[in-house]
Formats: structure tokens, sequence, C-alpha cells
């Protein structure tokens, strides 16, 4: 089931939702234009620990990431 | 950059220094939102900035009262509200920066101090690793400093503290009678070979001073309100993405290698939240440290996932907004 997982304070949120169930990618979009205009960046990871940064939303992605904003330590 | 620029820039960053106040735990800014509003009555300008958290329902806003002179049609920076918005946001996670690095070198100076006074073995050491976590403050750690504290911050003078060491332990004992030549020469070659141990202590903890200091920030998560949960949950999404190889590394060493998506680098990230990252040269040499993380006080499994996504997938980004060291 395609996962979104959103770096926060609490370690991470993960959010699953169903990729048949319109209602359920509507949502997942909402969550992720959200982060996006946020300024995460969106990251398409794969199992090998590889990933690639994508730009729009595809609910066909397994698992996403989601990157905050950085700033210089 | 305008007067009315610099007014605003002035006016958020000491509201912010107000709000966050030092030794608690800051709250968790969700947003941040600022607006300009003209004021019908006062026939004047006011900006008000909104501040959102998580985890509660209390958002705080704070209204900045412009003076006669400022006119918002001569804002250069600030005349998109949203670079507004996106200050107030990143001045927030400075402070917060800033003050966790300013804890760590009063911690530093504190253990400095001691070890001086009880005229201790690592004394030149702890006095390495005070100037280096100082220097690297002052270079990356004051455009969050409030006006006033900013005025202040020359007046650290660590030389006078080298000095006092070597006064301290280049002071001559008590004389109660007058020494013979031998002795006398004796002293001087004791006093020689301890110069000699202390400078070669130097010379090595120099060495191994960044991976000391790394782990020393390492601890600071519990004081930016970093629960064990958080850390746990942050280490487990670390490994589920790190490539096998950089698995094994990390178990074995706490540190792990990343190639640079856009120069082929290959950078080192080692545990911790900040100064844990060098890129190393094709002997595997230290060439140079790179110092950037993510917005949000988050534990350090995110933060080394984040720092690993951004040198593999966005180097140039990395190599932008981090600080070399």
């Amino acid at each position: 089931m395609p996962t979104q997982i959103v770096m926060d304070r609490t370690g991470d949120s993960r959010f699953q939702f169903d990729a048949a169930a319109p209602a359920e990618v509507t949502d997942a979009e909402k969550r992720f234009n959200e982060m996006i205009g946020k300024g995460h960046v969106a990251i398409d990871m794969k199992d090998n620990g590889t990933g690639k940064v994508i730009r729009k939303f595809d609910p066909a992605v397994e698992t996403t990431v989601f990157r905050p904003p950085l700033i210089g330590g | 950059m305008s007067r009315e620029d610099d007014y605003l820039r002035h006016e958020i960053r000491r509201f912010l220094h107000r709000f966050l106040q030092p030794g608690q735990t800051p709250p968790d800014l969700r947003e941040a939102e600022a607006r300009a509003d003209r004021s019908v009555e006062r026939n004047d300008w006011r900006v008000r900035v909104d501040l959102y958290f998580h985890g509660t329902p209390v958002s705080h806003h704070v209204l900045i009262q412009t003076p006669a002179w400022f006119r918002p049609n001569e804002l250069r920076e600030f005349y998109d509200i949203r670079a507004l918005t996106r200050f107030v946001e990143r001045t927030w996670y400075q402070i917060i920066e800033d003050r966790a690095v300013e804890d760590q070198t009063r911690r530093y100076r504190e253990a400095y101090e001691e070890a001086r006074r009880a005229d201790a073995p690592e004394t030149a050491a702890l006095y390495e690793g005070l100037m280096r976590v100082e220097r690297h403050a002052r270079r990356y750690h004051q455009y969050g400093r409030s006006p006033v504290e900013a005025l202040s911050i020359d007046a650290l003078n660590f030389d006078e503290m080298l000095i006092d060491a070597h006064r301290a332990i280049t002071a001559a004992p008590p004389r109660t009678r007058q020494m013979t030549a031998t002795e006398v020469r004796a002293r001087e070659r004791a006093m020689s070979d301890r110069m000699t141990r202390i400078e070669r202590d130097m010379m090595l903890q120099m060495l191994h001073g960044a991976e000391a200091l790394g782990y020393a920030l390492a601890s600071n998560g519990r004081s930016l309100g970093i629960t064990p949960e958080a850390e746990a949950k942050g280490m487990i999404l670390l490994k589920e993405n790190l490539t096998p190889k950089q698995l094994k590394q990390y178990d074995e060493h706490k540190y792990f290698d990343v190639k640079g998506g856009q120069t082929g680098t290959t950078y080192r990230i080692h545990h911790g939240r900040q100064m844990n990252i060098h890129a190393l040269n094709m002997f595997g040499n230290k060439k140079f440290g790179l110092c950037f993380l993510p917005q949000g006080n988050l534990c350090h499994g995110d933060t080394m996932l984040a720092q690993k996504l951004t040198l593999e997938l966005q180097e140039d980004e990395a190599l932008r907004i981090g600080n070399r060291f």
C-alpha cells in the first residue's frame, strides 16, 4: 500500500492510502501539495536506499518521504 | 535592501528573541504568517505576524507598530509578504540552533575552566576544542542573535584564557634557596618536556576535535525537546532508507558515506545533527566540513536521512545552504 512519510518532531508520521480508492488518493494528493507548498521536498524512495525527487503527485509511487527545507548549521 | 526592510528585520528578530526564552523548550512551529495592514484610525501601517504551533490550538499574534517614516512602498526584500513569512520561519529556527550551539560552547568553556583550575592533563585538548566550537559559533551562529546581544559578542576573549593557562603552567615555584645550575637545567628540561607533551596532545585533539564536537552536539537532542520515542522512530526511518553498504558502515562505525549527486564527491555523515558531515578526498581524508540540517528540530535519524537524501539528490542545494568549517 502506498505510504507517505513526513519527517517531524515525533520521528515521522506515516500516511497510507489505497491507490484504488479515489477519495483516499484525493486526500493523499492534497497532503502532497500541502507539504510541497510548505517547502518540503518529496522523494520517491526505493527499497535499496536510493531515491529520486518528484515534483508531482503520483499515486503509483510506493514510498514518498517528505524532507523539510534546509538551514545552514 | 531599504530602511523599511531593515526596520522589519530588526523588529522581528527582537520579538522572536523575546518570545523564545533561553533555557526553555521552544514550541514546535507549524507555520508563520505575516501581513501588513493599514490602520485607518491611526493612519499608519502595522505589520502583523501570526505564529501557529503544533500540538496546541493557541496561536500567537504580534503587532509591529511601524514608525512615522515607514513607507510600505519602499520595501524591497519584504515587498512580497511571503518573503517576510519565510524570514520569520528561518529566523525562528536559526535562533533555536544558535542557542543550542551557545549551550554547547558554555559547557565546553566550563569543562575547560575546571580542568585548568585543576591543572588536569586534558586542559590543552579542551582548550583546542573550545576554540574550535567558539570559532564555528562566531562564524555561523551570530546572524540569529538579537541586536542587543550582538553588541557584546566580542567581549569574549579567549586569547586571554590561553595566556592564563600558559602562565599557570610555567609559573615558577616559590624559591626557598638559590638553585644550583644543575637544578635550573633540570627544571628547564622538565618545563620543556611538559610543553612538548601539551603541544603533541593539542595536535592529536585537533584531529579528533570535529568528531568530539559532533558527539557533544548529538547529546543536545534532549534540550531541543526531542523525546526518546522520536529518536527511536527516526533511527528506524534512517535505517530503512540506507543502502545495505551504508547500513553496514553505520552499524560498525556510526557513520556512512554518500556520493554527491552532481560532483561525485564522497561525503561522510557522522552520527549527529550539526557539523557532522565531511567531504573526503580521493585518499579518504577530510577535505572540508559541511554543516546544514532540516528545519524543525528533528531527531538525529531524520536529520541524517535528510542530509543523505540532499547530498545524493540535490548536492547543489546542500553546498549553497550549508556552511563550511
